[in-house]
């Protein structure tokens, strides 16, 4: 059991879904900072520390990342690869949230190696939940790497 | 005295002798009873010299002695013409004998020829009437001669229909036509039609007149109708190679034509008798192909069956075709090549319609894709909204538990904003499958007035930024549909207005310029550029390059597809951010375009 906050990276390009996943993970008091960025090539900076991020300190490690995939200019899976085929970062635990349902995304997404893949519910009470039992997962029962 | 008396003795004796001699030789009685009487004769004489005193007979008197001498040399002149004549009847009835032993024996022989011949050989008289008649023929019309001696052919052997033909044959023969043979119809005695060859002879008189007639006759029924059937075999073979719609090609062992079908003929262009004794590899074989064929052609005579395949071949006109072609090789009896038999099919139109339906399949599948593509955007891009609907729907419900006003005011926005969002989707879904079928017929109009429309559509967007669009002069005038190009040139310069970003003078110029082959036009801008990497992206269906942007992304997409169905190119000119972006595109003005041929398949 962790007794820090978790520090996830949301990163979606819809800023009402974003807005739903922050106000439900208030809503359970999961302990968590969000931090949210619009798109793919604002996660890399980030995760990279380049960019407009290169202040270590203002930009610590996420303890997960939540990815969208259809985002603009770089995508979801993009992301994934990147993340996973660096040696800095291939650790850090990444959860797929998207809308699509889709086989080819479903596969893609294992190939480059996610750790998990949800489907955002379209049902309000269900989206909540999984927001809920997403956080007390990787908050409570999941070990995160070094 | 003495010299006759013994002359006569002599002569007598020797007749005597002779005459024994004779008969014993001739057996006839009249050379016997000369012999008796010239024994008798000479017995008298002998006894009467022995009677009598011999000197005594000598001196008889001489009257006597003349008569008996006389008598001596009568016997002798008899018997020796008796003998003589007798000899020459023998010799008469000898050579009789034999010549009637040949005569015999040469009438056996005919006999047996006329009896045994398998042809019937008939004689009738100078009125027709049947005079002989052979056993083969017996057998062959089934009457015995007694029963057709002296009657008429026709009503025996001749029916009603070949009555004709025999009577001017008849008619030919008592005038000395020798030439008058027949093939003709005849019934036998159970009432059976057969056919009959006749051979026919008019016989004369030493004088010349009309005697008869000798006919030999054959029953060539069987024969005949073999040949029919071997006709009509014939016949419907030769039909097959005539109506096949198959080449039929056969060829000697140097491989030259000797045969080809009139399908053969058709497929090349070539009449059968232009081509036989000529080589195919000269002829109808593609030159390329010659090597293949050759090959082919080399191993059909090693016997190797399987040399068959396609193609290529030449007309007579000069057209290449593709041809599959079935090859047996032909041996002789003794083993040694006789040549080739081809059967040949033009498949050129088979393979053009194959290559055509792989080509076909190809799209078809591209298209496929297209439209899994398409649905998979469209129920992602839908479902958005729908989340969010429903998401802030769940929080609205909290929100007015808690009695938070301006968290509720927040939630219907953001509600209302997503229903929008949905329907401007759908919106434009419609405008861009409809616009594959554009209605609108194309008009003649300058670009510029155009231009300026879409700007004064604009106004408030571009007024607001304080952006400044400048026309060109040059622009030409254009065929195209109106209503569709001015949501294009619409579209770009919104496209245009939301990536200005924040600087002092936004300038949006709309211009053309001379292309290599026509007239490229463009929509350019000093705002804020686009990678390189998302040029093509950009026209990508749903593609936004700035998350939550207004409009739904499908502009862009919209655009290419409007200009792609007039039959132009659209296509990115920008050197990465801040360094503005030119759209250009083209719009061809010659030639059939996509639009073009729609609209007259749609008139």
């Amino acid at each position: 059991m962790r007794d820090q906050p978790l520090l996830i990276l949301l990163v979606e390009d819809n800023l009402d879904h974003a807005e739903l996943v922050v106000r439900s993970f208030r809503d359970h008091r999961v302990a968590n900072v969000i931090r949210h960025v619009t798109d793919g090539e604002m996660a890399l900076d980030y995760l990279f520390r380049r960019g407009p991020f290169t202040d270590a300190v203002n930009t610590p490690r996420p303890d997960l990342i939540l990815l969208d995939l259809r985002m603009p200019k770089i995508d979801g899976f993009e992301v994934l690869q990147q993340v996973k085929s660096s040696s800095d970062l291939h650790r850090l635990p990444v959860v797929v949230m998207t809308t699509s349902d889709a086989e080819t995304d479903i596969a893609k997404a294992y190939d480059c190696h996610a750790n998990s893949y949800v489907v955002k519910p379209l049902d309000f009470s269900q989206f909540t939940r999984l927001i809920q039992e997403l956080g007390l997962y990787w908050l409570a029962w999941n070990e995160p790497p070094e | 005295m003495l010299i006759l008396a013994i002359t006569s003795l002599v002569i007598r004796v020797i007749v005597t002798v002779w005459t024994c001699l004779a008969y014993r030789r001739l057996r006839d009685r009249r050379i016997g009873l000369a012999a008796a009487l010239a024994l008798v004769l000479t017995f008298r004489m002998i006894l009467s010299v022995f009677w009598a005193d011999f000197s005594a007979w000598s001196k008889s008197d001489l009257w006597d002695q003349l008569i008996a001498f006389f008598i001596s040399v009568l016997l002798f002149a008899f018997v020796t013409v008796t003998i003589r004549l007798m000899e020459e009847q023998q010799q008469l009835e000898e050579l009789q004998r034999k010549t009637n032993a040949e005569r015999e024996s040469l009438l056996e022989r005919l006999s047996t020829l006329l009896d045994r011949m398998p042809v019937g050989c008939i004689l009738n008289d100078v009125e027709f009437r049947f005079i002989f008649w052979n056993p083969a023929a017996e057998k062959i019309f089934g009457y015995q001669f007694e029963e057709v001696r002296g009657k008429h052919p026709f009503g025996m052997i001749t029916p009603q229909s070949s009555q004709p033909i025999v009577e001017q044959i008849f008619r030919r023969l008592s005038v000395g036509d020798m030439t008058a043979n027949a093939v003709s119809e005849n019934i036998t005695k159970d009432g059976r039609t057969i056919v009959c060859e006749w051979s026919n002879t008019p016989l004369f008189k030493a004088d010349g007149t009309f005697q008869g007639i000798l006919s030999m006759c054959q029953d060539i029924t069987e024969r005949t109708r073999t040949e029919n059937e071997r006709e009509s075999l014939l016949k419907r073979l030769r039909m097959v190679l005539e109506e096949m719609p198959i080449g039929c090609i056969l060829t000697d062992s140097e491989f030259k034509f000797t045969f080809l079908n009139p399908a053969a003929e058709r497929t090349f262009g070539f009449r059968e008798d232009e081509l036989l004794g000529m080589r195919p590899l000269d002829t109808v074989v593609w030159p390329p192909s010659r090597p293949l064929v050759e090959d082919r052609f080399q191993r059909l005579a090693q016997g190797d069956l399987s040399a068959s395949g396609s193609n290529e071949n030449v007309t007579k006109a000069g057209r290449v075709i593709v041809c599959d072609w079935s090859n047996i090789p032909l041996f002789n009896p003794d083993g040694t090549f006789q040549g080739i038999l081809c059967m040949c099919q033009d498949i050129t139109e088979r393979r053009r319609a194959e290559i055509e339906r792989e080509s076909l399949i190809g799209q078809l599948e591209t298209k496929n894709a297209e439209l899994e593509r398409f649905a998979y955007t469209v129920s992602h891009d839908l479902k958005g909204p729908l989340i969010t609907v429903k998401g802030f729907l769940g929080l609205l419900e909290q929100d007015l538990q808690t009695d938070d006003r301006a968290a509720v005011k927040s939630d219907v926005d953001r509600i209302s904003a997503a229903a929008d969002r949905m329907k401007q989707l759908l919106d434009e879904l419609l405008e861009l499958s409809r616009i594959g079928r554009i209605v609108n017929p194309p008009q003649v109009f300058p670009l510029a007035d155009l231009a300026r429309e879409a700007a004064e559509h604009l106004d408030g967007q571009l007024r607001e930024r304080n952006v400044c669009v400048e026309i060109a002069d040059n622009l030409p005038t254009v065929r195209a549909d109106r209503i569709r190009l001015l949501e294009v040139l619409q579209n770009l310069l919104e496209n245009s207005v939301k990536f200005l970003g924040e600087q002092p003078n936004p300038r949006i110029e709309i211009g053309s310029r001379t292309g290599a082959e026509e007239p490229i036009y463009f929509v350019r801008d000093n705002g804020i550029g686009i990678d390189p990497r998302f040029h093509d992206k950009v026209f990508g269906l749903f593609e936004k390059l700035a998350p939550d942007s207004p409009g739904t992304g499908i502009g862009l997409a919209l655009v290419k597809r409007i200009i792609e169905v007039h039959g132009g190119r659209i296509w990115i000119e920008s050197a990465g951010p801040g360094t503005g972006t030119t759209i250009c595109f083209t719009l061809p003005t010659t030639g059939k375009t996509d639009y073009a041929s729609r609209r007259e398949s749609d008139s």
